[in-house]
């Protein structure tokens, strides 16, 4: 146990490290001290150097700062949704996105902006909504052919129902594209996700979600570790499995779709992190969801910071980052396993 | 000897005949230019007497040649533009990004004229125009004041109206000059820096599209006595980063975005933006985008307008030669 709390306060230590790193790289550097100074005068209303802009303030705190936290957020929530859809169908290539969520949220913002429909409510919200919208109802059908398949909702079923939908609404992505060729490059640039120009009141929804989510997938570690013997052990030990399942499923898909609306479709990091995470921290589903997150924040956090530093002023959307950097590095720790 | 004699004399009515050829093609008034403005061999017919016009600058600098009445058809961009009204109405319109070949050889114009921006896919969209045996006259998109004024020159002797083109030319010139005589009386010390913003970022599309070195645009800001904070970027159409923006804290914003509602105050409230010059001293200006953007004689109105903006005092006895 208490090998547990160092490796815990480490994976903390280390994360935030990284955020700092990520705040202080940029366009403009800005070091580490003045970086702590700019955070507690807006925190604290402490004094500021005189020798530090108010642009700089303005980079740090309104730029950087929600931008780096956004991104670690994201990522977190993603590894987390990873570890879950992983464990509950007992497929290690599986994750959220399997279930459509992605495609969906895709067609849906890609609808908004093709239609260019407007709900003055929700203002910088409506393309977010939208997304979260389509992510839904994708999941929400894969579960109803899957249960109307088979009533205990077999893994096998779900995975193929949720690759059939995502094919569908992807095709539907295309022909929509195809067809209003002066929004092709919002939504290709949309679908490779990005966080880019996102400000704290995004942060802030986000970092709820997260808190939520985390806390209440980590209260399933049991039925978790369960689930991952599979379906008719998790029965023989008191566990239905299928209502199990469902609630965590819907649990996930809620909680990638959110984030997914906030950045884009960003791939990997719900595919990488869980198994680094079980790499380094067993498999007990107690450590391994909440650990999962950090893991998944600090490794979508470099790729974000590669994504905007490596071809500056040019930005790499974060997506082919996460891609580039977690392919080898998956392939690296597959191997060194065996 | 003779033998010599002879051959200077022939070599003398030799170069006498060349000459005179030479200066006949270029001197006279219905001479047809060779090659279009990207450089690509085209035969011009000696009358034209109908034009598809695929660039809504093409089509500007027609109507003001007074050729409008020859146009019989355009893409659908100029259609939106503000004299679009002069056009014949209900002509047929064209994507300039994907004509439809077909139909432009079906009107059998003399001549169409295109953008740059049609070849920027990678494919020749006109090629079965150009087969079709039509004059298809490409404009790539000026980097210069100067190629400006050589694209409508090019225009003007493509339809027989270069007279008109030279007049165009010649106001241009003495704005121009106007121009650069009140921004050489601005001391340096009181130059401002400027950005140029094509689209308001939002925070779905939060990338500043502005106009790098190597752009007609740039030369304007040059040309009123502004610095552009994007000039030293060696891509024509770069886009910044938001924290570019704040950290290069232009002086004036310009911006040339006509779609966006309410686009002067969606810059000054921008969150993060507020420590930069010209959102403190409100100098957030939206001009004409449709002048500014299309690179014809409506330019120059365009610097005139950044001008009295940029610099209220000094340019508010400049008035436009036309």
């Amino acid at each position: 146990m208490n090998k547990a709390i160092y490796k815990v306060i480490t994976i903390i230590i280390l994360s935030l490290l990284i955020l700092a790193l990520c705040v202080g790289i940029g366009s403009v550097m800005i070091s580490p001290a003045k970086e702590l100074q700019i955070i507690t005068h807006k925190l604290f209303g402490t004094q500021l150097d005189p020798r530090i802009t108010q642009a700089d303030v303005s980079i740090i705190w309104t730029i950087r700062m929600p931008r780096a936290i956004l991104a670690f957020l994201t990522g977190g929530i993603l590894a987390v949704c990873g570890v879950v859809t992983q464990s509950v169908l007992q497929n290690p290539l599986a994750s959220s996105y399997t279930l459509g969520v992605s495609s969906g949220a895709a067609l849906g913002a890609a609808i908004i902006t093709v239609c260019e429909i407007s709900v003055p409510i929700l203002g910088a919200f409506l393309l977010p909504a939208g997304g979260f919208v389509g992510g839904l109802i994708t999941v929400a059908v894969v579960m109803v052919f899957a249960r109307r398949f088979d009533g205990n909702i077999s893994t096998h079923t779900i995975i193929l129902m949720g690759m059939v939908v995502s094919m569908f609404t992807n095709a539907m992505l295309t022909f929509i594209s195809v067809l209003s060729s002066e929004h092709e490059h919002k939504l290709i640039a949309w679908s490779m996700g990005s966080f880019n120009g996102k400000r704290w009141y995004h942060t802030g929804i986000l970092f709820a979600t997260a808190l939520i989510g985390v806390v209440i997938l980590t209260g399933f570690h049991r039925e978790l570790d369960i689930l991952s013997f599979g379906d008719d052990k998790a029965m023989s030990l008191g566990v239905d499995a299928s209502v199990v399942k469902r609630r965590l499923i819907v649990i996930s898909a809620l909680l990638t779709g959110i984030s997914v609306c906030f950045t884009g479709t960003i791939g990997f990091v719900d595919l990488i992190a869980p198994h680094v995470t079980r790499r380094f921290f067993g498999a007990s589903h107690r450590l391994v969801v909440p650990l999962s997150f950090f893991l998944g924040g600090m490794l979508m956090s470099i790729s974000d910071l590669c994504a905007r530093t490596l071809l500056s002023p040019l930005e790499l959307p974060v997506g082919a980052v996460t891609a580039l950097i977690g392919a080898p590095f998956f392939v690296w720790l597959y191997f060194r396993r065996h | 000897m003779k033998k010599k004699v002879l051959c200077a004399a022939l070599s003398a009515v030799l170069s006498l005949t060349m000459l005179a050829g030479c200066g006949g093609s270029g001197g006279s008034s219905s001479a047809k230019p060779a090659n279009d403005r990207a450089g690509n061999a085209i035969t011009v017919p000696e009358k034209v007497e109908s034009i598809v016009s695929m660039a809504p600058s093409a089509t500007e600098v027609l109507i003001s040649m007074g050729l409008g009445d020859k146009i019989v058809a355009i893409d659908t961009n100029s259609a939106y533009m503000s004299f679009a009204s002069e056009l014949k109405a209900d002509l047929p319109q064209f994507d300039l990004m994907n004509p439809d070949n077909e139909a432009i050889v079906a009107l059998s114009p003399d001549i169409v004229f295109t953008t740059g921006m049609s070849y920027s896919g990678g494919s020749d969209v006109y090629a079965a125009v150009k087969a079709a045996g039509v004059c298809v006259a490409d404009i790539p998109t000026p980097e210069s004041i100067s190629g400006i004024e050589e694209d409508i020159r090019f225009i003007g002797a493509c339809v027989g109206a270069s007279d008109k083109a030279d007049e165009i030319v010649q106001d241009m010139e003495k704005s121009i000059k106007d121009i650069k005589d009140t921004a050489a009386s601005i001391p340096d010390g009181d130059k401002k820096t400027v950005l140029y913003v094509m689209s308001v970022p939002t925070s779905d599309y939060p990338d500043v599209y502005t106009c790098g070195k190597g752009t007609y645009m740039d030369e304007v800001f040059t040309l009123v006595g502004l610095k552009n904070i994007a000039g030293d970027i060696d891509y024509a159409w770069p886009a910044l980063s938001e924290e570019d923006v704040i950290s290069k804290n232009p002086d004036v914003i310009i911006v040339g975005d006509n779609y966006t509602p309410d686009a002067v105050n969606a810059i000054l409230t921008k969150s993060g933006w507020e420590s930069i010059s010209a959102v403190q001293n409100g100098e957030v200006y939206l001009i004409d985008g449709d002048a500014f953007n299309q690179p014809n004689q409506g330019v120059i109105d365009a610097a005139l307008e950044i001008g009295n903006f940029a610099y209220p005092d000094d340019f508010d006895d400049v008035a436009p030669a036309a």
